[in-house]
């Protein structure tokens, strides 16, 4: 009786450990978050229920609507990265002496720290002396310097190609991987059937790493969503001139810290909770799909 | 290494050659040349220098015990920004002689760097905050208005209210009280590139003096150099620039924001214009105030004619580039259309929840009274929030360095410094409606007056008027 007690009872101590972290760190934080969203909270004073009032403020609230446009705008990254990092793959999934070297030398943004890269393309896209200016000039495609990141227009593809420039190599990695996984039987076959050397790439190299591609599109695409380092350091943590580099986490981060408004900020939190469910949702359902 | 060499070098030998030349009657057989060699060196002057402190006598057990009925066995906290390690000796020597005014008083220092504010918010809302705290005066207005703060002018006796300057000390008032005392200032004024000056044909006495001029000093700079100015606003609270620079009302009678009146609009439009002509920099502007050495790395380049700093922050440009050393100067900056200077300085607050308030005032007091500001201001090229300091040699000595220029005139700047801004509701999101307002019209294209009038409309409806 005892040793059934006991065996029934064992598993859940495996778990407890892990249950209790994420109880403390995941579960209560999410329903704090929410409960937050119905109330006035600016951290020195106890909340104030206000009911659905910062819901109803996100209706009419501009900057959030841009913010939330930019979000998605961002989401351009994702299919960009992938297409990148696969050629990079391919490219480098080369039995070639110094190969190493170049894999990697395109790994390296991935584990210099967001704030020096920031601080880098800061300087690169200067309006007094940046080199993107110099270049520019010096091809003749513009005649005096552009203050890039003073100019609505640019901030975002800015942080975007930023964005790109840093994870491209990660996801390479991934891709190399998934690449070193296929049989060379199958590219054998398929110059026998007469395959090009796009061909083989498009009828087997492509199919073969699919479930990393899957993958990838998953993890990239909620990373876009919830940008928020490159803004705050390209923009001198102001989301730039006129909000034009808001992002959702950006004007979440914006609300609750620089302006106190925490109740506000939670309920612009349980917004963005639900987008990124949903696209994990639509995503595990291609994952499924997949296997069937 | 050569060239520090090259200049005594130069001296000795035109020394020794014409001493040879004129001391001996004696025929040479080979007659000494003498050869005029012209040597320019930019040369850094360390002066240290030994001056006698003058202490502001206060009558009492200890001279420097002014608050009385202190808690006995009180153990306090006190928390300052950016302070360690560099002054680490001197905080500690301070409370070392704290702790002989007050006997039975245990302080505990903490040093908080980027995160003090945050720190500060989380440790209040946790009820655990420091009983003392350093902050910059610009944040005393959010936690006094919801209730955080010892109120100053309650807590200290009116003798002790009066060795501050008083506009410093009645700085942020809530409610018609002080809730911070007045620590260390800072005097913002032009930190001047000569070389560029004179490029542009211009002077040290070519300098604007008004705000008006300003504007037309930049253009002429502008016009004969290409070079913009690299102006800066108050980002952390946009209407104190609009009401120092602009003489603008900010809120009427009734506590309703007012500021879109012609005054403003002139105020704004004087930033759309230059930024239009490119004779201020636009990535400078709206800088916020942590990223001040964004400006300061420009002016470093050579890229900007002046740039309004404190002294405190030459060391910064000598250590990035020592050849401008030599060409700056500091000047009083230009003076607003009000006619008054804004403060620029730290502030000392109590925490409203400490339980020995006593001590924690006693210890605020202390860091901010005549003498600890004189030994401080010896350190490091800040200034006194206390008058009496300032009689001390120390200050009236004329200046050797480039940034002792301002010390002399400090006093009469400082006190000449007070807040002229209502105590405004809800500040930090006020402030982000109003930085809407002038990006768009100064980014947007939309009309100044249109820009200011829809910010008044946002900024009533927020507080409810």
């Amino acid at each position: 009786m005892k040793a059934r007690i006991w065996s029934r009872v064992t598993p859940y101590l495996f778990l407890a450990p892990a249950l209790i972290f994420m109880s403390v760190f995941t579960l209560y934080p999410l329903v704090a978050v929410g409960y937050y969203s119905f109330t006035e909270y600016d951290i020195l004073r106890p909340p104030t229920p206000v009911g659905f009032a910062n819901y109803q403020h996100l209706l009419n609230d501009n900057v959030f609507w841009l913010s939330l446009r930019n979000s998605f705008v961002y989401l351009i990254v994702t299919p960009t990265i992938i297409i990148l990092s696969i050629a990079l793959a391919i490219a480098l999934n080369r039995k070639l002496p110094g190969i190493s070297f170049f894999r990697t030398l395109y790994y390296i943004p991935v584990i210099t720290g967001s704030v020096a890269i920031g601080i880098a393309w800061q300087f690169l896209f200067n309006g007094s002396g940046g080199p993107i200016n110099g270049l520019l000039i010096w091809l003749g495609v513009i005649e005096k310097p552009i203050v890039f990141l003073t100019e609505p227009d640019f901030i975002l593809p800015i942080a975007m190609l930023m964005t790109i420039w840093m994870g491209v190599g990660y996801y390479m990695v991934i891709f190399l991987a998934a690449l070193q996984n296929i049989s060379e039987d199958l590219y054998d076959a398929a110059l026998i059937d007469g395959c090009n050397r796009w061909q083989k790439h498009w009828h087997v190299s492509i199919p073969g790493i699919r479930p990393a591609i899957v993958f990838v599109a998953v993890i990239s695409s909620l990373s876009a969503l919830k940008v928020f380092d490159e803004i705050y350091i390209l923009t001198n943590a102001t989301g730039g001139v006129l909000n034009s580099g808001s992002t959702i986490v950006f004007y979440l981060w914006k609300q609750a810290f620089r302006l106190q408004n925490v109740g506000y900020a939670s309920a612009i939190a349980m917004v963005l909770l639900i987008i990124t469910l949903s696209f994990s949702i639509i995503n595990v359902r291609l994952l499924e799909q997949r296997d069937d | 290494m050569r060239r520090i060499f090259a200049l005594p070098l130069a001296i000795i030998s035109l020394i020794s050659l014409t001493l040879s030349a004129c001391g001996s009657s004696t025929p040479q057989t080979a007659q000494p040349q003498i050869v005029t060699q012209i040597v320019r060196e930019t040369q850094i002057v360390e002066v240290e220098k030994t001056v006698e402190v003058v202490v502001t006598p206060t009558p009492g057990p200890h001279p420097e015990a002014v608050i009385s009925g202190v808690e006995e066995g009180a153990e306090i906290t006190f928390w300052t920004f950016y302070l360690s390690p560099t002054f680490d000796q001197y905080i500690k020597d301070t409370i070392a002689r704290f702790n002989e005014a007050y006997p039975g008083v245990k302080v505990r220092w903490e040093d908080r760097q980027a995160t003090l504010q945050e720190e500060y918010r989380n440790s209040l809302a946790a009820g655990n905050a420091p009983d003392v705290v350093n902050i910059p005066t610009d944040w005393v207005l959010e936690f006094a208005q919801k209730g955080q703060l010892l109120n100053m002018s309650e807590a200290l006796p009116p003798e002790v209210q009066k060795q501050y300057f008083e506009g410093l000390f009645n700085q942020v008032n809530v409610g018609g009280a002080s809730y911070q005392v007045p620590w260390y200032q800072a005097v913002d004024g032009y930190l001047v590139n000569k070389q560029l000056l004179t490029q542009a044909g211009l002077t040290i006495d070519d300098l604007p003096k008004t705000f008006d001029e300003q504007k037309e000093f930049c253009a002429r700079v502008k016009a004969a150099t290409g070079i913009p100015c690299g102006l800066r606003l108050n980002t952390g609270n946009l209407l104190q620039s609009m009401a120092y620079e602009g003489n603008v009302t900010i809120m009427d009678a009734n506590g309703r924001f007012v500021f879109d009146s012609p005054e403003a609009v002139s105020w704004l439009q004087y930033y759309v214009d230059m930024i239009k002509d490119e004779t201020t920099a636009r990535d400078i502007l709206l800088l916020n105030s942590s990223d001040d050495r964004i400006g300061l790395e420009r002016f470093s380049a050579g890229q900007m004619p002046f740039y309004v700093t404190g002294p405190q922050l030459i060391r910064l440009v000598r250590e990035s580039n020592p050849g401008l050393y030599g060409y700056l100067a500091m000047v009083p900056r230009a003076v607003g259309r009000s006619g008054k200077l804004p403060p620029v300085s730290m502030s000392i607050v109590v925490s409203k929840n400490t339980k020995y308030p006593r001590a924690a005032a006693a210890l605020a007091v202390f860091f901010t009274n005549p003498r600890s500001m004189l030994e401080f201001s010896k350190l490091v090229q800040i200034f006194p929030s206390t008058p009496a300091s300032y009689d001390d040699p120390f200050f009236t000595q004329p200046p050797v360095a480039i940034e002792d220029q301002i010390r002399p005139i400090a006093r009469d700047i400082i006190a000449r410094q007070s807040n002229i801004l209502p105590e405004i509701p809800r500040l930090n999101e006020v402030n982000e409606i109003v930085r809407q307002a002038i990006e768009a019209a100064i980014f947007g294209g939309v009309p100044a007056e249109q820009a200011l009038k829809d910010a008044v409309t946002q900024a009533n409806t927020l507080i409810g008027k």
